[in-house]
């Protein structure tokens, strides 16, 4: 038992209060002369004696009140057992994250765990974690010696990255499940990379003991491939251009031999020097690819601390470009040159423009390519308008550019604008108009500088109603970009042209980029990453989808059981390596699954930090050193409530018996004025 | 009749103690009516022949009409009445539950007697006593000795135990001659014993007369909580309850009383209680007219 604040214990001396107002005040009074006590005899009675009992009574109330005001104050408390053996969870945690694949950590790793549950005392539960992406449970505490070892042994290793914020959440939750201390015993090769980037993430239970058991030196020279930029979709393997950043972690200058191969056949290698604990970029050009789905590895030759990061897996799909119909004025060709020129500049572009004449498009089938461009026609056929109409109702894109030509229109083709006049503005000084409000929402202006710099010239003024939807303004407050939805398909209609007459736009750097934003959002090409991290997730299926949705792994097998392919939402990686999606009613997607390069970073925490996450449990007895009462505190049982409630408890008896006796003394005190009255008047 | 007695503390603002006696027996003269019959040795005894040289102030002049001749009234008291006055100092006269204490209302009482028997020309003697006699004034009829007596009384000092044993039986050895002994005190004694001690006196022919002097508060106590009482003689000390004060102390000390008067009138002397909230001619007068009745 000890005391917080032990000077208050001086207010015992307030004891004496009481005892001198009791005893020696009552017993200062001065004996009465009397002349003779012949008559006298010694005797008490019971009043007298119940009133002195009462006295004592109320004394002894009275001195408890102060001696227990004094213990409040003082705080007293009672040291609880340090972590008795029988009433602690120990909490074995093996890291098996990507960066313990480094030599033999991992197997380090559990000898350290095997260790420690050996040398528990016997009946002493104890619990087995892994750390990998997520805390993984492997075993519910439990006192069966075979079972806690059999966990540990079979704990693999794993490509996840760690996170101590993970896990000391995880111990927060067990802490307030297991209403006992943990004794948490981490092995692990306490990565830099892997604190989480607020150090208060990683605060401790109160009732958790962090014991590290570190199994790596921390420092260890290793290469890595950092990234590698590939496109998701090929059109023309030939234009495709990969780029890998290979990286270096504590290592000297060195040269080494990055390997390209796609489909295990190696297509090229290159000899790159790597600066001293830095990064370096290899590119290479041309793929040699097969139709479909295709899986490329960069490699880097040679051996190092953590060989497992020496190849980057990446995966595209090999396809035939998609067909754009065209629709154009055949006076003004200017349109389609410029368009095909900035999907060609847009690199590996998925689709090619196929053009018609405005008066010849009868015959063409809209539903045939991945989306119309109408390109300022005065005129369509009736019969193409109306096969337009039906191809946006059904889900078809159509793209409307309107310049002088449309002016002989009443409404905009199939989005039913209505034109309402056409504004030109000179050429010189500063006559000209800018786009003005851009909605960055939208997925083809999702930069705000889509349009910036560009002048133009002439623009068609449209009445925009019903669900279209404004996507750029121009400076003059008139429409620029409207996007109107038709059925389930839709209509984007731009107030101006694409022929350097009406705008300079296609001499712009920004055509480009918007071009082909444009081209994907209509076609609906889908910007799918060439690779995805361990632990990531893609979406299977939405909510309303019963479809059944195929997932197999790196080695070919189904990665998840019937019930998962038929109900799961979205499916995370688990591990590095090729997965392959099969949807119903579309094709296979390819997806190239890789550890986090962040733990390649073989560079161990100072022991100085990991001494800090040891202390952030004993919330702020941080410091038991610096503040040994806070850490009494904290590892200590105070009465002060039943302290509290015993002197409550007093103060109400003190003031019974206070009345009682008072009353008892007045009573008297009245008996005796009127036996006087009595006599007085006799 | 309205009477005006005299209140004991308001005898004590008058220092002087012939003052004091003159006062009372002057007062107390004046509520009698100037009755010829009054005093110790005012009691008519016979006639006898007028002589020369006789206060033709005792002349009874009614005899001289009806007979032409001329007698003088003779009062047994003109036998030379001898008046000692026994005072008791001890430790216990100091008590005074109010202004007077009990040795103070002793002197008033003996200077009013002295007074008294001097103004009818009676020896006057004093005795002052508590285990021992303390102080002795001889009884005599000259001139100056009431101013003797007076002083001896006032010097009287509070002195230690009460011993009614020696200082009465060295008193008789004193008194030659027979007459009136006033003894003034508490008398906190066996009342037995306290007629045994007096009992040379009275052998002696004397006649005796007890001044019971008791506080009020000696008579009925007033504690109002247990308290612990100093006997003023022996200086023991007793905690005494309230209830015992109230009820049983009152009892013993009415008993005492009781006791003491009954057996002073069985040997055949007078008994007085003087409380001493009691006016002091008041006292006196109720003495006076028991000793007439009784003669």
């Amino acid at each position: 038992m000890g005391f917080f604040s032990p000077l208050f214990l001086a207010g015992l001396l307030g004891v004496g209060l009481p005892i001198w107002l009791h005893l020696l005040r009552r017993h200062r009074a001065e004996p009465k002369p009397f002349a003779s006590l012949m008559f006298f005899e010694k005797r008490t009675q019971s009043s007298v004696k119940h009133r002195r009992l009462l006295y004592k009574l109320l004394m002894a109330f009275r001195l408890l009140i102060v001696a227990l005001l004094a213990l409040l104050f003082a705080e007293p408390y009672f040291r609880q057992p340090a972590t008795s053996s029988g009433n602690r969870l120990i909490v074995a945690v093996v890291d098996h994250t990507f960066s313990m694949r480094a030599g033999t950590e991992l197997g380090r790793a559990k000898s350290e765990i095997e260790s420690v549950l050996s040398k528990r005392a016997a009946g002493e539960e104890a619990q087995i974690l892994a750390l990998g992406s997520n805390v993984e449970v492997i075993t519910q505490p439990s006192k069966d010696p075979d079972a806690l070892k059999a966990a540990v042994a079979g704990i693999g290793p794993g490509d996840g990255r760690a996170s101590y914020g993970d896990l000391a959440r995880y111990l927060k939750t067990l802490a307030s499940s297991v209403k006992k201390p943990l004794e948490v015993h981490v092995a692990s090769d306490f990565q830099k990379s892997a604190l989480p980037s607020g150090f208060a993430d990683m605060q401790l239970p109160e009732t958790a003991t962090l014991v590290p058991h570190r199994v790596s030196s921390g420092k260890s020279p290793n290469w890595a491939v950092e990234t590698v930029s590939a496109p998701g979709e090929v059109t023309d393997p030939k234009k495709v251009r990969l780029a890998a950043t290979i990286r270096g972690y504590e290592t000297d200058a060195a040269k080494k031999n990055v390997t390209l191969t796609v489909n295990g056949k190696v297509v090229q290698t290159k000899n790159v020097e790597i600066p001293p604990n830095g990064r370096t970029r290899v590119e290479f050009i041309g793929l040699e690819a097969s139709y479909g789905l295709n899986r490329g590895v960069v490699t880097i030759e040679g051996s190092d601390s953590l060989e497992a990061d020496n190849h980057f897996n990446f995966g595209f799909e090999r396809s035939e470009p998609r067909k754009i119909l065209f629709v154009h004025d055949p006076r003004q060709t200017r349109a389609l040159t410029y368009y095909r020129a900035a999907l060609d500049a847009a690199g590996d572009s998925p689709f090619t423009a196929e053009a018609v004449p405005c008066d010849l498009a009868t015959g063409q089938t809209p539903s045939k390519y991945a989306f119309v461009i109408v390109a300022d026609c005065p005129a369509l056929p009736a019969p193409f308008e109306q096969a337009l109409n039906d191809y946006a109702k059904l889900g078809g894109s159509i793209l409307m550019t309107l310049g002088p030509s449309t002016l002989s229109r009443d409404k905009v083709p199939v989005a039913n604008l209505a034109v309402e006049s056409s504004r030109y503005t000179g050429r010189e000084g500063e006559r000209f108009l800018t786009a003005a409000k851009v909605d960055t929402g939208h997925p083809i202006t999702r930069t705000a500088d889509a349009f910036e710099g560009i002048r133009f010239y002439q623009a068609v003024r449209v009445k925009v109603e019903g669900a279209s939807k404004i996507l750029a303004r121009l400076s003059d407050g008139s429409p620029l970009l409207i996007e109107t939805p038709v059925g389930e398909g839709r209509v984007v209609t731009f107030s101006s042209t694409f022929d350097n007459i009406a705008n300079d736009f296609p001499l712009h750097p920004n055509f480009v980029p918007f071009i082909e934003r444009t081209a994907n959002y209509m076609g609906g090409a889908v910007d799918r990453p060439s690779s995805a991290l361990v632990g990531s997730a893609v979406e299977l299926r939405s909510a309303k989808s019963a479809a059944a949705v195929e997932v197999n792994g790196p080695d070919g097998k189904p990665a998840m059981s019937l019930s998962q392919a038929a109900a799961a939402r979205s499916y995370a990686f688990p591990a590095e390596g090729f997965y392959e999606i099969k949807r119903v009613g579309s094709k296979p997607e390819l997806y190239a699954v890789n550890p986090d390069r962040r733990e390649s970073d073989l560079e161990a925490l100072p022991q100085e930090t990991i001494d800090l996450w040891k202390n952030t449990g004993k919330t702020d007895a941080a410091a038991n050193a610096s503040n040994p009462e806070q850490a009494a505190r904290e590892n200590s049982w105070s009465p002060w409530r039943w302290i509290l409630f015993l002197l409550l408890l007093v103060v109400v008896a003190e003031t019974l018996v206070g009345n009682r006796y008072l009353g008892e003394a007045s009573g008297e005190s009245e008996n005796r004025q009127e036996s006087r009255a009595s006599k007085e008047a006799a | 009749m309205m009477q005006r007695f005299l209140n004991p503390e308001v005898l004590a603002s008058i220092s002087s103690l012939d003052l004091v006696a003159k006062t009372v027996v002057e007062g107390f003269i004046s509520g009698l009516h100037r009755s010829p019959d009054f005093g110790f040795s005012q009691e008519f005894a016979e006639y006898r022949a007028y002589n020369p040289g006789d206060d033709l102030r005792h002349v009874d002049w009614n005899v001289y009409a009806r007979s032409e001749k001329m007698y003088l009234k003779r009062y047994r008291g003109e036998t030379n009445t001898l008046v000692t006055l026994l005072l008791d100092q001890s430790a216990s006269m100091k008590y005074g539950s109010h202004g007077t204490n009990k040795l103070d209302y002793g002197r008033y009482l003996a200077a009013s007697l002295a007074y008294l028997a001097s103004t009818q020309r009676d020896a006057i003697g004093l005795v002052v006593f508590d285990d021992d006699v303390r102080d002795y004034v001889h009884p005599s009829g000259r001139q100056g000795q009431l101013h003797r007596v007076l002083h001896a009384i006032g010097n009287a000092q509070f002195g230690v135990r009460t011993n009614f044993g020696a200082p009465f039986l060295h008193c008789a050895q004193f008194l030659s001659r027979r007459g009136l002994v006033v003894v003034i005190s508490d008398f906190y004694e066996e009342p037995q014993k306290i007629i045994e001690g007096l009992a040379p006196l009275a052998s002696r022919g004397n006649e005796v007369a007890l001044f019971h002097i008791l506080d009020p508060e000696e008579i009925a106590p007033k504690f109002g909580d247990s308290s612990l009482l100093v006997d003023m003689e022996t200086e023991d000390t007793l905690e005494v309850t309230p209830e015992y004060a109230r009820d049983e102390y009152v009892v013993k000390i009415n008993s005492h009383i009781a006791t003491l008067k009954s057996k002073a009138q069985g040997a055949n002397m007078d008994y007085c209680l003087m409380p001493t909230n009691k006016p002091l001619d008041a006292g006196l007068r109720e003495y006076l007219a028991m000793r007439k009745g009784r003669i």
